[in-house]
């Protein structure tokens, strides 16, 4: 959901004033992308809809000292939202009851967002069983979290490695480095459920 | 191919995403062209991707545009700005309080001089006792003259008077032996005499050294036996010349009190005026402490609020 450049940077100019109603046009814009990486990242609806507006304020707080081109705003953005991320991270190590343990594999943890096929996705997420979306997650979920970032910006959301440096504050070796690891543990642990067969199985789909 | 030679998982995700260097790719593809290992690797790790592309897209629980309700600040930041505002007051007031005592206590120090100087009564009084001990060091140098310290001491009761007595050394030496027996009559009136005391150094200085004594030794000892100090003073002062010179060392043994008057007096209440500034002095340094630790409270918070405020934004 990119817009065009120029009104992008029209709305982008004008929140950076303090309009909240051009800040909005923002949000409108990119409040699924942000919401979707808290919730890969945090696996709680609550969570990552707090660390979302909290993302949000903190944008519009932080705009000011926003600088560079209107392209470079979404990966500002989003080190908003992964640093939002972090913080309710660091907030659930410190009540452990909240921990990721505690989230367990309860049916009614992905909320029904997850659950009900999403008409916008593509037509290999409706070919994604839920069963298999959770699997991949809880792989996801093993991952340490910086690993577990890089992936989500880089191969669930399909930001380009300049961007996901930009929107973790690191080099481009890092993510390229964090990237291989992650995905090699993927691998792994993706094997040992036979995953990858299926995903293979779904790549001739696609290709015939 | 050794296992050595197999394909990163580095490169083969640069790989994946197409960021090798056009040399690497091409050693890269060769190598997967020829190794059934790194190419069923690589075709794991693209089947990866491919899962993880395909996660579906939430939709988001609510709409995250910020209403005027929001871009207010929220509760805990609204909590932290009312510490801020407090902690920063009460540092103020404080620091404040710490200023005023301490200025309060220079003033007393600095004032306390003038006033003894002056003749305050109330400031004479509480110096009378150390001015007894500044005295009782000296008896112990001129063992023959210890009941004319004591005797100084009583009757002069006062620092204004002390100085005084180390001119009339002579004739204070030659009182001893009607001031000796005088001396218990001088101690009860004590109080009184301290009062008066003030009166007998300003009466001191114009009048002549022996003059002084028989007027310190009248006001000093209202009980009667005035007449019988003067007269000795009067008597013999020839006589007793010896014996005065013997005394003298004795009222110049004190230190500070033996070269003239006034110093005396400035020198003895600076230690006295510790009796008035101490509550002043106390009450500065807990005022003090207590704004440093404000201080460091205030600093904590405003740390606090600006983290929250702006998460870490900068960008490289």
């Amino acid at each position: 959901m990119e817009p065009d450049a120029a009104a992008l940077e029209e709305a982008l100019r004008a929140a950076q004033r303090g309009d909240v109603a051009a800040f909005n046009q923002l949000v409108q814009i990119y409040q699924r992308q942000v919401y979707n990486v808290c919730f890969r990242t945090l696996r709680h609806a609550d969570d990552a809809a707090d660390a979302a507006q909290d993302a949000f304020l903190g944008a519009f707080r932080g705009l000011k000292t926003f600088r560079g081109p209107a392209s470079g705003f979404r990966p500002w953005l989003l080190r908003v939202a992964v640093n939002a991320c972090y913080d309710s991270l660091r907030r659930r190590q410190r009540r452990p009851a909240d921990s990721l343990d505690a989230l367990g594999d309860a049916p009614d943890e992905l909320g029904p967002a997850e659950r009900l096929p999403d008409p916008a996705a593509g037509p290999e997420a409706r070919a994604l069983s839920s069963e298999t979306a959770r699997q991949i997650q809880q792989a996801i979920d093993l991952l340490a979290p910086e690993q577990r970032m890089t992936v989500i910006l880089c191969d669930v959301q399909g930001l380009n490695y300049e961007e996901a440096a930009a929107a973790m504050g690191v080099e481009l070796g890092t993510v390229k480095s964090r990237l291989s690891r992650a995905r090699a543990h993927l691998r792994q642990v993706l094997a040992e459920k036979e995953l990858l067969s299926q995903s293979a199985r779904l790549q001739q789909q696609r290709n015939t | 191919m050794t296992v050595t030679d197999h394909l990163s998982d580095e490169t083969l995700s640069a790989l994946l995403d197409q960021q090798l260097e056009p040399g690497d790719l091409r050693a890269a593809n060769v190598h997967v062209e020829a190794c059934a290992s790194c190419a069923e690797r690589l075709a794991e790790l693209r089947s990866v991707v491919t899962l993880l592309r395909s996660l579906p897209e939430l939709e988001p629980p609510r709409d995250f545009s910020l209403g005027p309700r929001l871009v207010a600040d929220p509760p805990n930041v609204i909590r932290l700005q009312r510490w801020y505002t407090w902690t920063r007051a009460g540092a103020a007031s404080l620091a404040a309080a710490f200023v005023f005592l301490v200025g309060g206590t220079v003033y007393l120090d600095s004032a306390a001089p003038r006033t003894t100087a002056s003749g305050s009564p109330q400031l004479e009084v509480k110096s009378a006792p150390s001015t007894f001990s500044a005295a009782a060091p000296a008896s112990q140098p001129a063992p023959a003259a210890p009941t004319i310290a004591r005797d100084r001491t009583a009757d002069a009761g006062a620092p204004a008077a002390a100085p005084a007595a180390v001119q009339q050394a002579p004739a204070a030496a030659q009182q001893a032996p009607a001031a000796t027996q005088q001396a218990p009559a001088a101690a009860q009136p004590a109080p009184a005499s301290a009062q008066q005391a003030p009166a007998a150094g300003q009466a001191a200085p114009p009048a002549a050294p022996a003059a002084r004594a028989p007027a310190l030794a009248n006001q000093a000892q209202p009980s009667g036996a005035t007449e019988a100090a003067p007269q000795p003073a009067a008597e013999a002062p020839a006589d007793q010349i010896a014996a005065a010179t013997s005394v003298r060392p004795l009222p110049t043994q004190p230190p500070t009190p033996a070269p003239e008057p006034a110093p005396v007096a400035a020198t003895v209440p600076t230690n006295t005026t510790l009796d008035p500034a101490a509550p002043l002095r106390t009450a500065a340094v807990v005022a003090g402490v207590l704004a440093v630790l404000a201080l460091l409270l205030t600093l904590i918070v405003r740390h606090r609020l600006v983290r929250r405020r702006t998460p870490n934004l900068i960008l490289e």
